[in-house]
């Protein structure tokens, strides 16, 4: 389980986060949705443990990240970046099975942003860590891949009870995808709710972004 | 590159080589006095007469080295410092003043100095090694600059072991620069090395052959002397430059 207990983070003067509480469970995807500057991917940051702050974050497992850039090593090929973080991975066969067959031996500046996009998430794909964490990973990943992404993980959580975090400013991703929403707002959670209705959270969560503007 | 572009690549340093082939001849002419400006062919003749006279290859090589030496001290040094600077900002300014000192350094007045604190042999590899280092320390430290932050951080999130870090992200991503400034820093060494032994007198070395044909008024072996130390800096940068763009090939 993933635990945020009374954490407080501040960038210099600016304050994100005030004893700000949060539970995932294991084995839950949860979407987390919000403004800009709502502190979504500072919330990932300091569960990857690359930002400081006040408090308590348990995580509990190694986890894989897909972060909002694409953070590939330009000096590697694409199979290079994977073996990196996921020695042992078949990364021919992941290559393939996401349409990029024949890429494993390109060098990044050789790759569209898209292709990037895809192979940053087959990377976090490939480590096959009990956690996986992703900011805003579909952004640039045409409809057909990002639903094999999404077919995928669904999977994986199917089979090993897999957590997943996933921030997103896409509504219908949100509702399609995760087993909870949860909706930040100027650094407090305004919006949390399991087990909801696909459609009718989808007009629930718009309307309450909309009053917020 | 297009055909037209790689055509001209090749042609434009051609035409600029024949350039200033043709204003030596022209200005040789105009002159019309070799012991003042020699002519291409007189310069030309004394260089083949030097490469065949045994003294020339010794004071060669022992320029070389000593060059080469004092390279790799300013290199070595500079790795450090820079290295350092780039982990710790506080070492960063308390290295500042003292690069910006050795910086300013009055060459001649140093030279001279070494000369009488130590002997000819040895002045020269230190002062091209203080020179050097200064240069070297801005381009080293330049290049460490260049690591791409963002993938450390995704390093250290997906737990990639530090040898991995630095064999495989740190290291490639620098080295393109640290043999480009490589390049550049021999080449700045042998002209200073050369000149440092003109001014210490270093017995066999290059600068000694110049400093003895500049007594004699032999010009067109000064001249060759300069033409040949010319090429061989053009070829030690022009090997590195190609290492360069082979260990960057990514970029």
């Amino acid at each position: 389980m993933i635990e945020f207990k009374s954490v407080t983070k501040k960038y210099g003067d600016k304050v994100v986060f005030t004893d700000f509480d949060l539970e995932i469970k294991d084995g839950e995807i949860t979407a987390i949705l919000g403004e800009n500057g709502s502190g979504k991917t500072t919330l990932l940051k300091m569960l990857a443990g690359i930002t400081d702050y006040e408090g308590k974050i348990s995580v509990g497992d190694r986890a894989a990240f897909v972060f909002q850039e694409d953070r590939l090593i330009k000096n590697l090929t694409v199979e290079r970046n994977i073996l990196l973080v996921a020695p042992t991975a078949d990364a021919t066969a992941l290559l393939n099975e996401y349409g990029l067959s024949g890429y494993g031996k390109r060098y990044i500046k050789e790759l569209s942003g898209g292709e990037r996009r895809k192979v940053a998430i087959i990377r976090a794909l490939a480590v096959s860590s009990p956690l996986l964490i992703m900011d805003e990973p579909f952004s640039s990943v045409d409809v057909a891949t990002k639903q094999k992404f999404m077919g995928k993980i669904l999977k994986e959580r199917e089979n090993k009870k897999n957590t997943v975090v996933i921030i997103t400013h896409d509504i219908f991703e949100a509702s399609d995808f995760a087993d909870r929403i949860v909706v930040l707002s100027g650094g407090k959670i305004a919006f949390d709710k399991r087990d909801f209705d696909r459609v009718g959270i989808r007009e629930e969560i718009y309307s309450l972004l909309s009053k917020r503007r | 590159m297009g055909k037209t572009g790689k055509i001209l690549n090749l042609i434009l340093p051609i035409l600029s080589i024949l350039l200033i082939a043709v204003l030596w001849t022209v200005s040789a002419v105009v002159v019309g006095d070799g012991l003042i400006l020699p002519s291409l062919s007189e310069t030309f003749g004394a260089l083949v007469g030097l490469i065949k006279s045994e003294g020339f290859y010794t004071a060669f090589f022992s320029t070389m080295i000593r060059s080469v030496v004092a390279f790799s001290i300013s290199f070595a040094l500079a790795f450090i410092a820079a290295l350092v600077s780039y982990k710790y900002i506080y070492a960063k300014k308390f290295l500042a003043p003292i690069i910006t000192i050795v910086r300013t350094l009055p060459t001649i007045a140093v030279v001279l100095l070494l000369v009488v604190w130590t002997n000819s042999k040895i002045a020269p590899v230190i002062v091209t090694t203080l020179v050097v280092f200064p240069t070297m320390y801005s381009e080293l430290s330049v290049a460490f600059g260049g690591i791409d932050k963002d993938a450390l951080e995704m390093c250290k999130v997906f737990n990639v072991g530090k040898k991995d870090r630095f064999f495989k992200v740190v290291l490639p991503q620098t080295a393109p620069y640290f043999i480009a400034a490589a390049g550049s820093g021999l080449t700045l060494n042998i002209k200073l090395m050369v000149a440092a032994e003109v001014l210490a007198s270093t017995a066999r070395s290059m600068g000694y052959l110049l400093n003895t044909s500049k007594i004699y008024f032999e010009t067109a072996t000064m001249m060759a002397l300069v033409l040949f130390t010319l090429v061989v800096g053009l070829i030690i940068e022009g090997a590195f430059s190609l290492l360069s763009k082979k260990a960057g090939r990514f970029l």
